[in-house]
């Protein structure tokens, strides 16, 4: 990694500690490059593919929302955001034995799923959420060490 | 005559001490046989409506009373035997609490006295402290002998079980007659645990002075245990004695009290000329529809005798446009020419909504009437509704109960666990769960599946028990009564933090009261958007189409469609979000059926999907019946919201539409098999008198009972849909303004402010770190971009930050480090908060400050 990008996503992480924003820029700005290594692309990409596709997200944890749905089952509906916009995410109660946990307890919540799009020019996007990453979810100076020890070799 | 009734019982409305709710201590009664039971909550009467309405429905005499503490360390029980007698123990507790010592309520002998009329006492001897002193029996005595001709005749002394001796031995000192009681705290023996720590929660949470029960003989007995524990004829006969005499007194359910400030036809003659003219001046030429559609309502209004309820809304509305105060209708009231007109909101008949949806000659309670005000500005309006109409008014108040996770924390807390233990016990754990137990869910949820609290078994039990319990009561968010007399005749009276009168009612209990409740609610996206356009006034910029919107800007809808409304009152959702991408929104009446299908109704009874594929050309559009098609053409044949259940029982089975609201009512409610076949056979009479057949008037019933339950209303719709559009537009035309109202209203919405300004990064607004040079108190728009507050630094709190500010206006920026450290007087840890946020970069700073924020 650059040791310019190390000092500026090190300035966010100074703004994650002191402020209750975030004024210089969204700590994925600099995670970017490191996520691409990965195969996580940004939300303005993911939501321009194919419906369908298989798709790897990952994204500062906003809200989860559990409503009542018709079929009385649990479904959780997570909003998650990066650098480019807010990513919506529907996790069914399969998915839900091994992410719902981490779902309630990251700040950065990172996995892959399918996309949805529908509408005119498919504008409503949501990602089925199938898989989380342990590894690369949690509080996001942790996710930034993982990324920064993997991305390297990745 | 019944031989025992237990008059003296603690319900979970004696907070954090009782440990049962109205409904269990009513079940509990009726399986140990009683015919009759007391509630006798501390200082209250916040149980009393609703367990009054419970015992009535399973057969019981409820008697209604209350412990209160009397000076020289007397507890008394004072029961009511008349409606003169609830006034005056609502006139007693209300004392009590306003004249607080510390936190120790207390009465004065002289008070009794003025206020003892239709009330029996009972003194007990066990939760006396005056018989802990030395000398306390012969205090005792003495004090004895003065309640007795507070009281005369009807004045008692309580025989405990635990203390039967001492009961016994005052009985024959001051001549008092004795009645059993047994202070029930716990329904059951086995419940003495939870009690103990309900009172532990007192001690360690609100820090009081609370003791539990000295034991666990303080359940419901039985008629017969009691006879064993109490062997005393003559004290057992007595409660049953106070019962009877109790049966005199009712509870005025089921009857509208509404206010009366004036005679009735001087009322009638006000309203109908101020509603008059408000229409001559809001349409330049009033039609004809809308001059019959005011008569109408004035007439039902006039025939339930309301017209002083509405001036009183006119009069709130008067003072609220006086002061400048933005202010705006909600709910079905929004379906009322009147209500529009005095309260300026949108014309009912121009969106095609029904009046009798708000009220009609066939509804028993009382019309509602919300109204959001500025949220920053709304104590205002309830500080002057409250003293408008002193003694007659108050807040309403509203019964917090535990919840799951507050549950497991406080009784963890109780039960001695280590702040780090509770934290790690409670993690994952909602703050509620929908219909099911903490047992059941740490057994279903995936996320509990492995939580450690699973091995804390008695920890479990105890917050299972405590769910669901009363925890304390609060101030409703903006609920008011007004009574026709005194407001202390229908309820005990608190004082509020704010100094607002707060009655010992909640909503439902007003409700059943047949009082008169008005809402004033705040709502902060008012706010947000007075500070929006505060925002561009400073600038230069306010838009001029702002004071009359115009509701067709492609912009606002052209962004509304690509679902960017992140911020927009009511859209912001990610649910709404994703429907606007799917609905497209083009104009206004999309966005109130866009509000309307987000529903838990809607989307329960799948109307959403329906509306989208039929609006997108993928789903048949046929209404349920050619002749409704003109009912059901806004919504492409399906039936969205409850306006248009009316119109469809209305016009297809002929119902009134005070019948046809009852119809829409009783179809929403629980519907019993014969309440739905009593419903079904008069739609279907009267759709066949229609000139329809039965197989239509089959399949029509059939559609309606399965979407009536659904609906939402379009007149709340509409009002909200307005607040939505305007947000929508100060969003696509003022995005930064419209940031800045957001960010400086204090959490509107759904989204924390760090969303809200990274959003408005993506939007190329710049972002300015907190600096003491350059930021204010609030959000500020510092040429394109915004400057962030310096309170958002953590830990600076808004008194650092106003210091630093008022010194910088007053004598100027700050030079150096060392100017404001000189300047202001701020902690060391405050120092190094501005130093590590960054809020001092660009001035120059000594080498000694360098070498302090190091070691900082």
């Amino acid at each position: 990694m650059p040791r310019q990008l190390d000092v500026r996503f090190e300035q966010v992480l100074g703004e994650r500690a002191n402020l209750e924003v975030y004024c210089s820029a969204h700590p994925f700005e600099h995670l970017r490059p490191l996520l691409k290594k990965r195969g996580i692309m940004p939300w303005a990409v993911i939501k321009q593919m194919k419906s369908g596709s298989w798709v790897r997200f990952s994204g500062l944890l906003i809200l989860v929302h559990t409503p009542p749905v018709r079929s009385g089952r649990r479904i959780m509906f997570v909003t998650l955001e990066d650098e480019t916009g807010l990513i919506d995410l529907v996790v069914f109660p399969s998915a839900q034995i091994k992410g719902a946990r981490l779902l309630f307890l990251s700040e950065v919540v990172t996995g892959a799923g399918i996309l949805k799009r529908e509408g005119y020019e498919g504008v409503s996007a949501i990602i089925v959420a199938k898989q989380f990453s342990q590894e690369l979810s949690g509080p996001l100076d942790k996710v930034f060490k993982a990324y920064e020890k993997k991305g390297l070799s990745a | 005559m019944e031989e025992f009734v237990h008059l003296d019982v603690q319900s979970a409305y004696s907070f954090l001490w009782g440990t049962f709710t109205p409904e269990q201590m009513v079940d509990e009664a009726l399986k140990k046989g009683f015919k009759a039971i007391g509630l006798s909550d501390t200082w209250s009467l916040q149980g009393v409506v609703r367990f009054y309405k419970i015992a009535r429905r399973a057969g019981i005499q409820p008697v209604i009373g209350a412990r209160v503490e009397v000076e020289g360390g007397c507890w008394l029980l004072l029961v009511v035997l008349t409606r003169h007698g609830y006034a005056n123990l609502c006139k007693l507790v209300s004392m009590g609490l306003q004249k607080k010592k510390g936190s120790k309520a207390l009465l004065p002998v002289s008070l009794l006295m003025r206020f003892s009329e239709g009330l029996s006492a009972i003194f007990l001897p066990h939760c006396s402290a005056v018989l802990e002193e030395q000398d306390g029996f012969m205090q005792a005595v003495t004090q004895l002998h003065r309640l007795k001709k507070v009281f005369p005749g009807d004045f008692y002394i309580g025989a405990a079980p635990v203390a039967l001796e001492k009961a016994k031995g005052l009985c024959k000192a001051s001549g008092v007659p004795p009645v059993a009681v047994n202070s029930v705290a716990f329904l059951k023996r086995e419940d003495y645990g939870l009690h103990k720590l309900l009172v532990e929660i007192q001690r360690r949470h609100h820090h009081r002075k609370a003791r539990p029960l000295m034991c666990d003989s303080f359940y419901m007995a039985s008629g017969v245990e009691m006879a064993r524990l109490v062997p005393w004829p003559e004290a057992l006969k007595n409660s049953a004695i106070i019962a009877e005499k109790a049966k005199k007194f009712l509870l005025p359910l089921g009857r509208l009290h509404p206010p009366c400030f004036r005679n009735r036809e001087d009322a009638d003659c006000i309203l109908a000329k101020r509603s008059f003219e408000r229409l001559a001046h809001r349409f330049e030429i009033a039609s004809y529809a809308h001059i019959k559609q005011l008569d109408k309502e004035l007439a039902c209004i006039k025939s339930k005798g309301l017209s002083d309820f509405f001036i009183l809304v006119d009069e709130v509305a008067e003072f609220a446009r006086r002061k400048k105060i933005i202010f705006s209708p909600r709910g079905s009231a929004v379906g009322s020419l009147l209500v529009a007109l005095l309260l300026n909101g949108p014309d009912p008949l121009a969106h095609d909504l029904l009046f009798e949806r708000f009220m009609n000659e066939g509804r028993g309670d009382m019309p509602d009437v919300d109204i959001d005000f500025d949220s920053e500005r709304r104590d205002e309006v309830l500080a002057w509704v409250l003293e408008r109409f002193k003694g007659q008014a108050a807040m309403v108040s509203t019964v917090h109960h535990f919840k799951v996770r507050s549950a497991v924390r406080l009784a963890a807390k109780a039960m001695g666990y280590s702040e780090a233990q509770i934290k790690r016990l409670s993690a994952c754990l909602p703050w509620s769960l929908r219909g099911i137990d903490l047992v059941t869910a740490l057994s279903t949820l995936p996320e509990l599946k492995n939580a450690p609290i699973k091995r804390h078994t008695r920890l479990v039990e105890y917050a299972s028990r405590l769910s669901g319990l009363p925890f304390q009561a609060s101030v409703h968010l903006g609920g008011v009564i007004v009574v026709p007399d005194q407001i202390e005749k229908w309820t005990p009276i608190s004082t509020s933090n704010k100094g607002f009168p707060v009655a010992q009612l909640d909503k439902d209990d007003v409700e059943d009261l047949g009082l008169l409740k008005l809402d004033l609610l705040g709502l902060r996206m008012h706010t947000a958007l007075r500070k929006a356009e505060e925002a561009l006034w400073k600038q230069g910029k306010w838009d001029r189409r702002l004071a009359a919107l115009p509701l067709d800007d492609r912009k606002t809808f052209h962004e509304l469609s690509q679902g960017d409304s992140l911020g927009v009152f009511q859209l912001e959702s990610p649910g709404q979000r994703q429907l606007l991408g799917k609905l497209r929104p083009k104009c206004f009446d999309d966005l109130v059926a866009e509000i309307s299908l987000f529903r838990p109704g809607p989307v329960e009874g799948d109307l959403v999907r329906k509306y989208v594929e039929r609006r997108a050309g993928r789903m048949d559009a046929r209404p349920i019946h050619t002749s409704l098609a003109n009912v059901l053409k806004e919504t492409y044949g399906v039936i969205v919201f409850q306006e248009q259940v009316l119109k469809v029982v209305h016009l297809f089975a002929g119902f009134s539409y005070a019948d046809a609201d009852a119809f829409r009512r009783a179809m929403t409610k629980k519907r019993s098999p014969m309440e739905m076949q009593r419903l079904r056979a008069a739609f279907i009479k009267g759709a066949l008198r229609n000139g329809h057949t039965l197989k239509e008037a089959e399949r029509v019933f059939k559609q309606v009972s399965a979407f009536a339950a659904y609906g939402f209303c379009k007149a709340h719709a509409v009002a909200f849909s307005h607040i939505a559009y305007k947000s929508a537009y100060l969003k696509s035309h003022h995005a930064q303004a419209f940031y800045i109202g957001l960010l400086n209203s204090g959490g509107v919405g759904s989204y924390p402010a760090w969303v809200i300004l990274n959003e408005a990064r993506r939007k190329g607004i710049k972002i300015y770190p907190p600096h003491v040079n350059y930021s204010g108190v609030e959000y500020e728009p510092e040429g394109g971009g915004i400057r962030v507050p310096l309170q958002v630094i953590r830990g600076v709190g808004i008194n650092n930050a106003y210091h630093i500010i008022h010194e910088r206006v007053e004598n100027g920026l700050y030079s150096s480090w060392e100017a404001l450290f000189k300047r202001v007087r701020l902690s060391k840890d405050i120092k190094a908060k501005l130093i590590f946020a960054e809020a001092l970069s660009g001035l120059p700073s000594t080498d000694e400050d360098r070498v302090y924020a190091k070691a900082a």
